[in-house]
């Protein structure tokens, strides 16, 4: 079955997409940075873009939720306003 | 035959000095040279606290028709090459011009100058663009400044290993003299890396200490609760010379490089490798065919990083095993913050001054004892100490090592 993605996870998907440069279909909600290709420095690069797309900041203890698609979804949740 | 290689000069440029003297005077006192940031606003910078060189005007160094067309990173390279000379008693007759070069490290060059026209192009348009900005952007604009204004003829390149530039200039400079290429040659490193755009983009990298509230206390190499690199701008120049002819001329003799090591991870733009380090760390012992247990101090990478000050202390168990434990270990880095291309440089000549004064200077605002970092750092205070012969460990982005070993000139 067809997995279904929020808003907020689309817009995540699209930035893991375009930083690692895999394909839509490749990113799953279990998936990891390292499954999809990526290293520490794609993670940072991901971070960074996550930041910007939703004008946030994400202090340095939580960098290291980056390292999945779940993880940067959870993170970017935890810090957009009113969201829980 | 290999022909010995001695240092017969030195100069720096320091957050904690403009001199040998000063800059030696503070760190064995175990002052510190951070302090907030003025080169440029920070207000909108998380991060505001940097190793700066405070009120530096190149003109109370030395003269020069050219200033107005260097770049701060070539300002300080000439400003400490011009120490070094005058402290070697070098006079640079005509017919050794040939047979001296230079060798320097960078990690980034002329960067302030392309920020500011590229801000220019950006905000004012084509017409504001600084024409001299390429003479002053390359990478080899420092090198080339010293070897006009004294005039050198022989061998010029510079060489950018990251944070290993320095160490790797000195380190190829000792070669070309050791296997015949030149009789004399002015090494080092410089980097002048206090610019908006390159100091976002190490925040952006998220490496460095968030310690704003008090930036003498700041970098913490080896202490558990080390939080990050403090960014250090300055320079460090040596004159090195065959040693039959820097004895001919009754030169002052500060200590004889008697080793290098180089190698690449070959495994991480960022992630240091125990391989590669104890590699160059082994190569280095071997080319000064001397065994490990005859090294009485090492200046330490020590970045402050939490990855760098545990993999390098892992490094040095795996080559010193027992002996690791009994050798003094400091970082400079924890007072005038982390100098980049510069740092080899200035760490080589904190090795010489370390021989010949016999005092090891410290590793401050050392708080924490962490498990992972087991060794002697030398904690907060110097300590006098008979070494005869020191080994300077510089690792840099791109898994770049180099390793220089120096001795007690007898």
């Amino acid at each position: 079955m067809e997995e279904v993605f929020d808003e907020i996870e689309r817009k995540v998907k699209e930035i893991i997409k375009r930083v690692l440069k895999v394909k839509d279909t490749e990113i799953k909600k279990e998936s990891s940075i390292a499954d999809l290709g990526g290293d520490s420095l794609s993670a940072l690069s991901i971070l960074s873009a996550i930041e910007e797309e939703f004008d946030i900041n994400i202090p340095d203890e939580e960098t290291a939720e980056i390292d999945s698609f779940s993880g940067a979804v959870r993170t970017v949740k935890k810090h957009i306003k009113g969201h829980k | 035959m290999k022909k010995r290689v001695v240092i017969t000069g030195m100069g720096v440029i320091t957050p904690l000095g403009a001199s040998i003297t000063d800059f030696w005077g503070a760190i064995v006192e175990g002052k510190s040279g951070i302090k907030n940031i003025t080169r440029f606003d920070v207000e909108n910078f998380p991060i505001k606290i940097a190793g700066e060189v405070a009120d530096f005007d190149p003109e109370n160094f030395f003269a020069d028709d050219k200033i107005d067309r260097m770049d701060r990173f070539s300002q300080f390279a000439l400003a400490a090459a011009y120490q070094a000379v005058i402290n070697s008693k070098l006079e640079i007759k005509k017919g050794m011009r040939d047979d001296m070069g230079v060798v320097l490290g960078t990690s980034i060059g002329g960067l302030s100058s392309q920020e500011k026209a590229a801000e220019d192009l950006f905000t004012r348009g084509y017409k504001s663009v600084d024409p001299m900005s390429i003479v002053k952007v390359i990478s080899n604009a420092a090198a080339c400044h010293i070897a006009r204004h004294f005039g050198l003829m022989g061998p010029n390149y510079t060489i950018s290993t990251a944070c290993a530039s320095g160490a790797n200039a000195v380190g190829e400079a000792y070669k070309m003299i050791r296997d015949g290429y030149a009789q004399a040659m002015i090494a080092g490193g410089v980097d002048a890396p206090l610019t908006p755009v390159f100091f976002a983009a190490w925040h952006k990298m998220r490496v460095l200490s968030r310690q704003n509230s008090c930036p003498q206390r700041a970098c913490k190499p080896f202490s558990k609760n080390r939080d990050g690199i403090v960014i250090g701008e300055g320079a460090g120049i040596i004159i090195l010379e065959e040693f039959n002819s820097a004895q001919k001329r009754s030169a002052p003799i500060y200590g004889e490089i008697i080793g290098y090591g180089s190698t690449n991870d070959a495994y991480h733009l960022t992630f240091p490798h125990i391989d590669g380090e104890v590699k160059a760390i082994e190569r280095a012992l071997e080319d000064a065919q001397i065994s490990q247990e005859e090294i009485d101090y090492i200046n330490a990478h020590g970045t402050a990083t939490a990855l760098n000050d545990s993999v390098e202390t892992d490094s040095i168990k795996r080559v010193f095993r027992e002996k690791a434990y009994s050798i003094p270990i400091s970082s400079t880095k924890s007072m005038i913050g982390h100098t980049l291309g510069a740092s080899g440089a200035i760490e080589a000549i904190t090795c010489a001054l370390t021989i010949n004064e016999s005092i090891i200077p410290p590793t401050i605002n050392y708080e924490e004892p962490d498990p992972q970092c087991d060794l002697d750092y030398v904690p907060n205070t110097a300590r006098q100490a008979n070494i005869h012969i020191a080994l300077s460990n510089s690792f840099g982005f791109g898994g770049s090592n180099a390793v220089i070993i120096l001795k007690k000139f007898s």
